[in-house]
């Protein structure tokens, strides 16, 4: 999960937790942590790698668009499963970053009923 | 002639009928001439041949007027052969008086004469001949008598008139004409004689002065000079009695009511057929408008030099004719190096297609208002200016050149652009920030939803209002910074030549909008839409904010029924949207359009007050229009319109609702 604000790692964890996966969620806050991560994880081959990243679209410094266009370009991670999350509902917005290659575009919801959809969302990308 | 009456020619008569056997008369009558005119003349061929001789018309009837004797000249002023004992009274074809009725021959003067009537001496009469030629003559009839005392026949001549007559008609036609030309004329016209006596007047003189030719014609031409222009008079006569002709002289004269005039004066001795000096004729013409227009014109000049503007003025074929000091001061070049050279020395060379253009539209009259375009100094700076052309026409009304005022607007124009800078500075930093408080206020929001959610059982009931207060407070901030956030989008897009169908906007809408139409219960339906070129969303903004609106201002008293119309008009489109809800008051209809308007707390109405901001924005956007006519109480139709560049095919025809 790439996401610089607390209050939505906490409910994106709660959506996860909603979604039944179990799987170990690593948060980087910046752009900059992600690349980093992405990077080791390339130099060392038994280092972990994502299967899906949770990607906040609108981070300081380095934005999520350029997170997004180093990771498709990561020997290791570039198939990882990305779920773009943005506050923005437009339609140039989401026209946007499909194009950068995410997966699925999720519109952040000011009601924590909706918010949770998250979670049904990843259950539909990963069912077991 | 007198004599003849007289005499009775008795022996003659008979001698007559012997030579002209067609005559019937008695032979008693007959007798009575031939006698006088035997004893006058001692025989009768003596006299028919003095007769014969004397070049004018003669000829005698017996006492019932048939004719007995005329002589050459009477057959040759009639223009016919009379015959004698046949014709009676006269020797003449056709008889008319002077003003043209005709004169019927049993009261010809001749008749008039035997019939004991008195013939006015002079009388003038117009015979015509066989050929229709016509002649004026004076007939002097006279009757004869025998020795009783009783009438016995008449003698006439004839005397022609015709040369006088015609020279007579001919100066009373130079006269007339003469009379019509003085008295067209725009000139005041008078005459006077050496004692400065007005002897005559025109209608313009009337015109001028205020005087008619009655009150004036015998008085002294003084009464027109103001007390301190008398002196003028001794000089203009003695200046007449040397022959001499005063022209063009300017001086001041009175009116009838006291005005004073300016006029100038033209003064021409009048002389009689000897050629002594009697009178002067004098042409006064006012000159009150000239000096007028000629003040007038020192005072336009003086408000063409100091005008900021450059005004230049141009023939039809592009060259300069005038050029006053800001002209100079914008352009560089002097009056004296511009003048009489092609305006296109201004004109910079990508823009040279605009002079023929320009000229094309002065030619047809038209004026070419505030045409920004750039023009180039003496120095080759390229200038931004505002141009106002308008044709120049000359007394007749016909177009020989244009006046160009030219504004410089460099300023205006770096001003322009520094404003629309700034303005996509604020509408960058209002979308940037209202799309920057969604998240925060996002937080807010869904964890006091959360708090509410988790904790409800540990807070008391005071704890619950206040989170309930953050809620709603929340909430109606989401909406304002959506919609300000929808407001700053507009722009963002360029209008696009993507066509839409308005029909499935509607659809769309009312889609969107299920859940107030089913509450309201409100009835929305519409007329078959056009296709407009217009992005999808916009139009459905639009609608969607004048649909919403309809059904959130509905009236507490009747079922929302809604209408959708579009006509088209020209090159746009007319959309209208009819309700009949609350309407607006006429001193509302132009505010409702600003952003954060609203006319109702948000007790009353919810809403951010940008909803109708964002239809103007948006129909603006595509330069149309938007207003409302409303009835209060009634309801309100807002219309907007969309331009359609576009030869339309027409509507598509699925009406909906």
């Amino acid at each position: 999960m790439v996401e610089d604000n607390p209050a939505d790692v906490f409910l994106i964890r709660d959506a996860i937790k909603v979604s039944g996966i179990t799987a170990p969620v690593h948060v980087v806050n910046t752009g900059e942590d992600a690349l980093r991560y992405f990077d080791s994880a390339d130099a060392d081959d038994s280092a972990p790698r994502p299967a899906l990243v949770i990607l906040d679209i609108n981070l300081p410094r380095i934005p999520g668009k350029e997170v997004l266009r180093h990771l498709r370009q990561s020997r290791r991670c570039r198939d990882a499963f990305v779920i773009v999350a943005s506050t923005s509902d437009s339609l140039l917005d989401r026209q946007i970053v499909i194009t950068a290659g995410a997966n699925v575009y999720f519109h952040k919801p000011s009601r924590y009923d909706e918010f949770m959809e998250l979670g049904v969302l990843i259950r539909d990308m990963f069912p077991k | 002639m007198d004599k003849l009456e007289a005499v009775n020619p008795d022996s003659q008569q008979r001698d007559r009928r012997r030579r002209e056997p067609g005559g019937r008369q008695s032979r008693k009558t007959m007798k009575a001439q031939d006698i006088s005119l035997s004893v006058l003349y001692g025989s009768s061929e003596d006299w028919r041949g003095v007769l014969d001789m004397i070049p004018v018309a003669i000829y005698i009837t017996d006492a019932e007027g048939r004719l007995t004797y005329f002589n050459a000249a009477a057959e040759r002023l009639s223009g016919r052969k009379p015959e004698l004992g046949v014709d009676q009274w006269c020797i003449t074809w056709k008889l008319f008086l002077p003003d043209g009725t005709p004169l019927p021959h049993d009261q010809c003067p001749v008749a008039m004469a035997l019939k004991g009537g008195e013939v006015a001496s002079g009388m003038e009469c117009i015979a015509e001949r066989p050929d229709g030629s016509r002649f004026w003559f004076v007939p002097h009839p006279r009757v004869m008598r025998d020795e009783e005392g009783r009438i016995s026949g008449a003698i006439n001549t004839l005397v022609d008139i015709t040369p006088r007559k015609s020279a007579e008609s001919q100066e009373q036609q130079a006269e007339q004409l003469l009379g019509a030309i003085v008295d067209s004329s725009d000139d005041a016209i008078i005459s006077k004689n050496l004692d400065g006596i007005i002897t005559s007047w025109n209608k313009s003189a009337e015109r001028l002065f205020g005087y008619t030719a009655e009150e004036i014609v015998g008085k002294r031409v003084t009464m027109l000079m103001p007390p301190d222009r008398l002196n003028e008079e001794p000089e203009i006569i003695s200046r007449l009695k040397r022959g001499e002709r005063v022209d063009h002289f300017e001086t001041i004269r009175r009116k009838k009511d006291g005005t004073l005039l300016d006029i100038s004066l033209t003064i021409s001795p009048v002389r009689d057929a000897q050629g002594y000096i009697i009178g002067a004729s004098k042409i006064a013409r006012d000159t009150t408008e000239i000096k007028k227009a000629a003040r007038n014109s020192r005072l336009l000049g003086a408000i063409v030099d100091s005008s900021d503007d450059a005004i230049i003025s141009k023939n039809l074929d592009g060259i300069i004719t005038s050029w006053n000091k800001s002209a100079e001061r914008l352009f560089g070049y002097t009056a004296e190096e511009i003048i009489g050279k092609p305006v296109t020395i201004l004109i910079p060379h990508d823009r040279l297609n605009e002079e023929p253009e320009i000229i094309s539209r002065l030619k047809r009259g038209e004026r070419v208002d505030h045409f920004e375009t750039i023009r180039r100094t003496k120095d080759g700076i390229l200038l931004d200016i505002s141009l106002t052309i308008s044709p120049v026409r000359d007394a007749q009304g016909l177009i020989v050149g244009a006046s160009k005022i030219a504004r410089d607007i460099t300023e205006k124009k770096r001003i322009e652009a520094e404003i629309r800078r700034a303005n996509a500075d604020l509408e960058q930093f209002a979308f940037s920030a209202s799309h920057d408080l969604q998240e925060p206020l996002r937080n807010v929001k869904i964890y006091s939803d959360l708090l509410t959610r988790r904790y409800r059982d540990k807070f008391d009931g005071e704890a619950l209002e206040f989170l309930g207060y953050l809620q709603t407070g929340a909430t109606r901030m989401e909406t304002l910074v959506k919609d300000l956030l929808a407001y700053t989008q507009i722009s963002r897009f360029e209008p696009g030549q993507e066509t839409t169908d308005a029909n499935e906007v509607l659809a769309l809408t009312k889609e969107n909008l299920t859940n107030a139409i089913r509450e309201s219960n409100a009835s929305v339906t519409s007329d078959p839409l056009p296709s407009v070129q217009m992005h999808f969303s916009h139009l459905q903004q639009v609608l969607q904010n004048l649909i919403g609106n309809a059904i959130k201002y509905r009236s507490p008293e009747r079922k929302p029924v809604i209408h959708i119309t579009a006509e088209r008009s020209g090159h746009e489109f007319i959309f209208g949207v009819r309700d009949n809800g609350i309407g607006i008051a006429p001193q509302y209809k132009e505010t409702i359009f600003g952003i954060f308007k609203r006319l109702h707390t948000s007790n009353e109405y919810s809403g951010s007050g940008i909803g109708l901001a964002i239809c103007q924005r948006v129909v603006e956007q595509y330069k149309g229009r938007i207003w409302v006519e409303s009835e209060p109480g009634r309801g309100s139709t807002f219309r907007f319109t969309i331009p359609d560049s576009r030869d339309l095919g027409g509507y598509s025809s699925h009406p909906s609702g």
